[in-house]
């Protein structure tokens, strides 16, 4: 008896790395850029981008391929919770203001007046600065954020109202 | 748009404009980890183990996969234990005479108490605080979902915070005897996420946050036996906590947005009474270190000691920046243990014990392309 679920299964493998991968050229920056804005971590936003497109890779095809952007966008967000969900709780590890990947370099090129803004929205809760970001970086509507962090979409636009209310106050503080 | 909406607009896309957007990542199938430097897994490892937990049961005596025999490092600091790890991970403890290979599932060395060192176990899915052995076994001490332990002054007790249940918030905190494993002392902890900053004659160290670093959201300090963890006002912008167990100082960070300071500060009359400060425009932030008197600080950043009774500085003789994470650490009242390399987070990494009251530093030893990490006495 011959067994064909080899090279039945090489050739899906094959089909899945060239979709993939194809995915992975495209998107693999702006998921970058996605996880540095949330985690403030260069190194651990590599990380977590590998890992959303690893998985992917382990569950083509989806059912909805339309849907892989926010597929790959709800991945990489639920991943960079999961990493500075750990991080709060072992922050005795971890330096008090730089995240480990920060360099002076790209401080010195946001400049005073945004690191401001980038310490008040660090201090913003993870959620809320998830919203913040999809918002304010992506332009994405509340009912796509609401969908891609699995709440509400009354949760989404109260999380903004609340966020930016908040960081109004914290660069007045600091002005 | 309002003006903080443009200010959010603009750092965002100043920000995410630091990934070129035709950068390409390294390959679908790539390992990313395997090339990294190792000090940033062993902080995620060292995260992932403090949260996680395994039944005390399960734990106790288990043996190592290869202890490793004692033997007698060339060159080592005096009474102060360190780690060495290289790029594959592996990770050896020095201690004196004593070194130890690192056993599978053990992470996040951090103290030396008893006999032993106090570290984390991790074993997906559990995890839980462990006394290493010299032999490398090891037991655990304390229930399920504990974390940042702490040893007492006296080197007989540890406290950690104890999670209900895995990823929980809230919590409690505990006190455990070394010798016998009981626990001894309990409190409840506030509704913040909670971390243990440090064990000193005036108490526990107890820091919350909202989520995540920087800003400390609330201080407490609690002495075993009392029935409530006290709360110690702070100021906006309180980052870092550090102290020593014989000493009543407790070094914090502060951040007042358009200055970056750090105090020597001890509690009197519940508040924080700051003896010294330090404030350095130059540096984007300041890493606490205390000595074992408490009477000086390491700023490590700006390599300079302060001797808090005086406010005398001293600039350490080093060329190469220092690695402020992990810490350096006094070895005794006037010398600090500091690790350097060429940028403050790269290869090669120097170990140098440093005069605290001349500056002078003498290398101890040189680790091409390994990280040493220093630990608690």
């Amino acid at each position: 008896m011959v067994s064909i679920s080899g090279p039945v299964r090489a050739l899906a493998r094959d089909d899945a790395q060239t979709a993939v991968s194809a995915l992975y050229q495209q998107h693999w920056a702006g998921l970058l850029r996605l996880a540095v804005l949330v985690m403030d971590d260069r190194q651990a936003a590599e990380d977590v981008v590998q890992e959303a497109f690893t998985n992917l890779y382990r569950h083509w095809p989806l059912r909805e391929p339309e849907a892989v952007l926010g597929y790959l966008r709800t991945a990489v967000l639920n991943r960079s919770r999961s990493v500075l969900r750990r991080r709060r709780v072992a922050r005795l590890y971890i330096p008090p203001h730089q995240a480990p990947n920060a360099s002076a370099e790209s401080d010195a090129v946001l400049g005073e007046e945004r690191l401001q803004v980038q310490r008040a929205l660090q201090a913003l809760p993870t959620r809320t600065r998830e919203v913040l970001v999809l918002r304010y970086y992506l332009d994405l509507p509340f009912a796509e954020i609401a969908q891609l962090l699995g709440i509400g979409e009354s949760s989404a636009r109260s999380n903004a109202s609340r966020g930016l209310a908040t960081l109004t106050d914290r660069l007045k503080d600091i002005r | 748009m309002t003006d903080t909406e443009s200010r959010l607009r603009d750092y965002l896309d100043a920000k995410a404009a630091t990934v070129p957007p035709n950068e390409q990542g390294p390959g679908l199938l790539a390992d990313v980890r395997r090339h990294r430097p190792v000090w940033p897994l062993l902080a995620t490892a060292a995260s992932v183990a403090a949260v996680l937990a395994l039944t005390v049961t399960v734990l106790t005596h288990v043996g190592p996969d290869k202890p490793a025999p004692a033997s007698n490092p060339a060159a080592r600091p005096q009474g102060v234990p360190f780690t060495v790890i290289d790029a594959k991970g592996k990770v050896t403890l020095y201690d004196g005479d004593r070194k130890v290979q690192r056993p599978a599932n053990i992470d996040s060395i951090s103290a030396r108490v008893g006999d032993g060192w106090v570290a984390g176990y991790y074993k997906e899915p559990h995890a839980n605080v462990v006394i290493l052995k010299a032999d490398g076994t090891y037991r655990a001490i304390g229930p399920e979902w504990s974390d940042t332990p702490v040893v007492s002054p006296d080197g007989k007790q540890i406290a950690m915070v104890v999670h209900e249940k895995r990823g929980a918030d809230s919590g409690r905190l505990a006190v455990f005897d070394v010798a016998s494993g009981a626990e001894v002392a309990t409190v409840p902890l506030p509704k913040y996420q909670t971390a243990l900053s440090g064990w000193n004659s005036t108490g526990i160290w107890i820091n919350s946050h909202d989520f995540g670093p920087p800003f400390i959201e609330e201080l407490r300090v609690w002495r075993p036996g009392t029935p409530e963890a006290q709360q110690v006002p702070i100021s906006k912008g309180t980052s870092a906590v550090a102290t020593r167990p014989d000493t009543a100082t407790v070094a914090i960070t502060t951040d007042s947005g358009k200055k970056q300071c750090i105090q020597a500060a001890s509690l009197k009359d519940g508040r924080l009474e700051v003896e010294r400060e330090y404030c350095d425009s130059r540096v984007q932030a300041a890493y606490p270190v205390v000595s074992t008197d408490g009477q000086r600080l390491l700023h490590s950043l700006a390599k300079v000691v302060i001797d808090v009774p005086t406010g005398k500085t001293t600039k350490l003789k080093l060329q190469n920046s220092i690695v402020t994470w992990p810490k350096p650490i006094f070895e005794d009242a006037t010398h600090v243990l500091v690790v350097t390399s060429p940028k403050g987070y790269d290869f090669p990494q120097q170990l140098h014990r440093c005069d605290a009251l001349t500056g002078d530093c003498t290398l101890l030893r040189t680790e091409k392309n390994k990280q040493i990490v220093l630990l608690q006495p």
